[in-house]
């Protein structure tokens, strides 16, 4: 009885003792991820910092939080003290001054190339350093090699292998980003005049009209997608599964190591492999920023010096972690930190430089693109 | 002047969204209605062959009852899904290694969406429909009925079931305010382009895109209305169907026999429940466990030691707020009960705010205390979650207790009460000890509604405070089965062991 007391009395305290709490809103859909964030959090208890993942679905509810708490004038005591964004959400963030910065004067910044524009432009919006460079993507297809011999690389593959194997690939539901950015890759692979995707959509008139070019692809492809296009998995992560059943017998990622974590923890088979559109893929640099009424500035600042230091980059992009590509340039480190990236070759992984990188399009294409899809299948 | 037209564009945008969620709309009521119709039916005859059989039996109902929501609709996917168990055991006679291309549409969806809701919810209603039993004489009706003649069909059909059902009235209402209102069912199971209006609810209380965000009106609006018409439509039948009855005494003649379609409905409802519960174990210890294989590939405990590596403080607090609400519930509830009567004010309040709770959807009436949180601007986020946790575990605090203090004998207290013993005294040495089984049984309910409460996390907190239970249909939307079915697994223990252990102690359950 009396060790229940205690046992009541612990949880109650250790409830509310949060002195030093980081709260960090980062997308917790996957377990690899979070298991990395869980991992980073230990660490961080060591200079006496409690970073606590605050797993949401979607960046944009914590948006909507910032934008209530600046309605109610909330300048200090903000919930929120860090979080993972990029795209239209840091556009709206930025527009509408709910992020505190610059912050790109944490120590290890100095491994960030200043001329990488990959770096400085998010979704074709200046950084401005309020944001901090976190990790690289680039959009991959994962693919069964048993069932697939030659897996499709282009959106015209793509069509031909759906008709011929009716039921075999689905993609998440739109707004999912997996499921966005599919849908930006496919209007790359549709269009010639690639250059239009990097203005904003209000600089495309008439004659240019890539959306009805997706939407009619779309309307040839579904009948053929899994449950007949009637049915969509709610996220990325929800297809593996149903890739490891062959129920489908490819998906989508915006990692192009994840495939080797998933054969190591038995969540694919061995026969999974990567690849992706050969004329180039979409990717894209995701980043860490500090709302405007943090009220952990200073320990925030400290986790986003620690989450791009060399080491934890390098743990970070290690395949048996994450397997997230480096922000850091390899350039302005040392032997010894350049030696921590070294990694073995993998089968199941996308080899390094194999397709080329294509910039996301301007942040404005993304609702544009979902507002399309909603008008046209919802 | 502008007041009105204000007013009119209000009306001309509602009838706009009506008729763009007009598909929705129809799957919602097509589906929560057949489901409703169903578990209703079921419950009937699983009631009539309980009260008749065993009523040890049917104490197994509340065990039922601490299944959550969640798990219960994880397990379901697992069984019906293209890979799923029934397809694995169709492949050992058909010999296919690679599952056939899963055309489900609209169709499918739809009825496993109604099985899954309709077998969840039959065994709330035939607790309670076996309580009415009691209340209505059942067996004197039957005696009465055979001692004319007829067979005992004829007694059930023609003269139990129109009192059963009256008498069933709130639990059907608290029946389809959830249907209307849930997330689990209708995302996890339910139809998809286009949602069930339960999702696009949250859809667009979670949306950034202005036109979702002006469509949470119409959609509050409709729920209402849905819930309303389906109310109607259901008592309209209900009438009906007893009109019918009394006119052309139907079944008269007919001698089935109604206790082995009884016993059929229970069998296979244990069952279903116990098939769930086995697939999403062996998800749990499995490593890998790939179409067509019966049995798991590889086993490992990885998915446990994540949960409680990554969970257990969450867990852990999860039952530590349950513990707290219930108990506070309990002793507020219990005060007021024991110094009130039914005369008195705060006694009718608490009813009614009871009952409005209860028929009110859930959805709707957080929203309303999101918009009182944001409002007022007063107390923390995690005050307003606890608050709201607590008005749902109240009605169920109330009712019960209600009907303990109404089956209590007072004579008790009316002897010590001669023999001059403060009232204090009585409440702690005769009172309390006579009712202690009946208390911890309320306890345990309200932890379970506690603990398996899921939209306070969603609406009013924004995932800023959330219980377990959220936390596993966030791993459902994962990677790793394995991961999702331990937590799904882990998410059943606390209320179950509650529940099993009052279940082995032998309660008479009474709700």
């Amino acid at each position: 009885m009396r060790f229940l007391l205690f046992f009541i009395i612990f949880l109650f305290f250790s409830n509310f003792s949060n002195s030093s709490d980081v709260n960090f809103h980062a997308w917790g859909g996957s377990i690899v991820i979070n298991n990395f964030i869980s991992e980073s959090s230990k660490d961080l208890k060591k200079i006496n910092i409690n970073l606590k993942h605050t797993k949401v679905p979607d960046i944009a509810d914590t948006v909507k939080i910032l934008e209530s708490d600046k309605k109610n004038n909330n300048f200090g005591k903000g919930l929120i003290d860090l979080m993972w964004i990029n795209g239209e959400n840091f556009h709206r963030l930025k527009k509408k001054q709910l992020l505190f910065g610059p912050i790109n004067t944490v120590e290890n910044y100095k491994y960030i190339n200043f001329n990488d524009q990959s770096l400085h432009n998010d979704f074709g919006e200046p950084v401005e350093g309020m944001e901090v460079p976190w990790g690289r993507a680039q959009f991959v297809i994962i693919y069964d090699s048993d069932l697939i011999h030659k897996p499709p690389e282009t959106a015209s593959e793509l069509m031909a292998f759906a008709k011929n194997n009716p039921g075999r690939i689905t993609y998440p539901q739109i707004p999912e980003f997996h499921g966005t950015t599919f849908l930006k890759q496919i209007i790359y692979e549709l269009i010639d005049n690639k250059s239009i995707l990097q203005k904003p959509i209000s600089k495309c008139q008439n004659t240019c009209n890539p959306l009805h070019e997706l939407i009619n692809y779309l309307k040839e492809l579904h009948p053929f997608l899994w449950n007949e296009g009637r049915r969509f998995p709610k996220s990325v992560n929800e297809t593996i599964p149903l890739l490891s059943n062959r129920e489908i017998w490819l998906t989508f990622s915006f990692n192009p190591s994840v495939a080797a974590n998933y054969v190591k923890n038995g969540d694919l088979r061995k026969s999974t492999r990567t690849t992706s559109f050969r004329n180039g893929s979409i990717g894209n640099t995701h980043y860490l920023a500090i709302p405007f009424n943090s009220s952990n500035k200073k320990s925030s600042l400290k986790v986003i010096n620690y989450l791009i230091s060399p080491t934890i980059q390098a743990k970070k992009a290690n395949i048996n972690n994450w397997g997230d590509p480096t922000v850091l340039d390899f350039d302005l480190m040392n032997s010894e930190q350049r030696q921590m990236f070294l990694k073995k070759q993998n089968i199941h992984i996308l080899p390094k430089n194999k397709i080329p990188y294509i910039q996301e399009p301007h942040y404005s294409w993304t609702e544009a693109i979902e507002n399309e899809w909603f008008k046209a299948f919802n | 002047m502008s007041q009105a037209i204000f007013m009119q564009l209000d009306l001309h945008l509602f009838l706009k969204d009506l008729q763009i969620l007009a598909p929705s709309i129809g799957h919602t009521l097509f589906n929560n209605i057949a489901a409703i119709a169903i578990s209703i039916f079921v419950a009937f005859f699983i009631t009539i062959y309980l009260y008749k059989y065993s009523l040890y039996k049917s104490s197994f109902l509340i065990v039922l009852i601490s299944f959550p929501h969640i798990s219960f609709c994880i397990g379901v996917s697992y069984l019906f899904a293209s890979s799923g168990l029934f397809a694995r055991l169709f492949s050992l006679f058909y010999g296919n290694e690679v599952p056939f291309a899963s055309t489900s549409g609209h169709y499918t969806d739809n009825l496993i969406y109604i099985f899954g809701l309709s077998i969840r919810e039959v065994p709330f209603l035939v607790l309670i429909g076996l309580n009415v039993c009691d209340k209505i004489k059942l067996n004197l009706i039957n005696r009465q009925v055979q001692a004319l003649g007829f067979s005992e069909l004829t007694s059930l059909v023609n003269c139990v079931l129109p009192l059963w059902l009256k008498s069933m009235s709130l639990p059907i209402l608290v029946v389809i305010t959830f249907s209307f209102s849930n997330i689990e069912f209708s995302s996890i199971l339910g139809p998809q382009l286009p949602n069930m209006i339960n999702v696009k609810f949250i859809e667009s209380w979670y949306s950034t895109n202005q036109y979702l965000i002006r469509q949470l009106n119409s959609l509050i609006l409709i729920t209402i209305l849905c819930v309303i018409f389906t109310t109607l439509l259901l008592a309209f039948l209900r009438n009906l169907s007893i009109y019918f009855l009394k006119k052309t005494r139907f079944f008269i003649k007919s001698s089935f026999n109604s206790n082995l379609l009884g016993k059929i409905f229970y069998k296979l409802m244990i069952s279903i429940f116990i098939l769930t519960l086995l697939v999403t174990f062996l998800l749990s210890i499995c490593k890998s466990w790939f179409f067509p294989s019966i049995l798991p590939d590889t086993l490992s405990y990885d998915g446990w030691k994540y949960i409680f590596i990554n969970h257990l403080p969450i867990f852990l607090n999860s039952i530590f707020i349950s513990t707290f609400i219930s108990f506070l519930s309990l002793i507020i509830i219990g005060l007021v009960i024991e110094n009130t009567n039914k005369k008195k004010l705060l006694f009718k309040i608490l009813f009614i705010l009871s009952f409005t709770i209860l028929i009110l959807p859930q959805n709707i009436m957080l929203i309303g205390i999101n918009d009182l949180m944001n409002i007022t601007n007063i107390f923390s986020v995690k005050i307003w979650f606890y608050f709201s946790l607590f008005i749902y575990v109240l009605p169920y605090t109330y009712f019960m207790m209600k009907q303990t203090y109404d089956n209590f004998n007072y004579q008790y207290i009316r002897n010590a009460n001669v023999l001059g013993t403060s009232r204090f005294k009585s409440l702690f040495l005769i009172k309390i000890p006579l009712i202690s089984n009946e208390l911890i049984l309320i306890f345990a309910v309200g932890f379970a509604v506690c603990f398996y409460q899921f939209l306070q996390g969603i609406i009013v907190t924004k995932g800023e405070e959330i219980l377990f239970n959220n936390e596993v249909f966030i791993l459902f939307s994962g990677e790793s089965i394995n991961v999702a079915s331990s937590g799904s697994l882990m998410n059943l223990i606390p209320a179950l062991l509650l529940f099993l252990l009052i279940w082995i102690r032998g309660h008479h359950v009474k709700v």
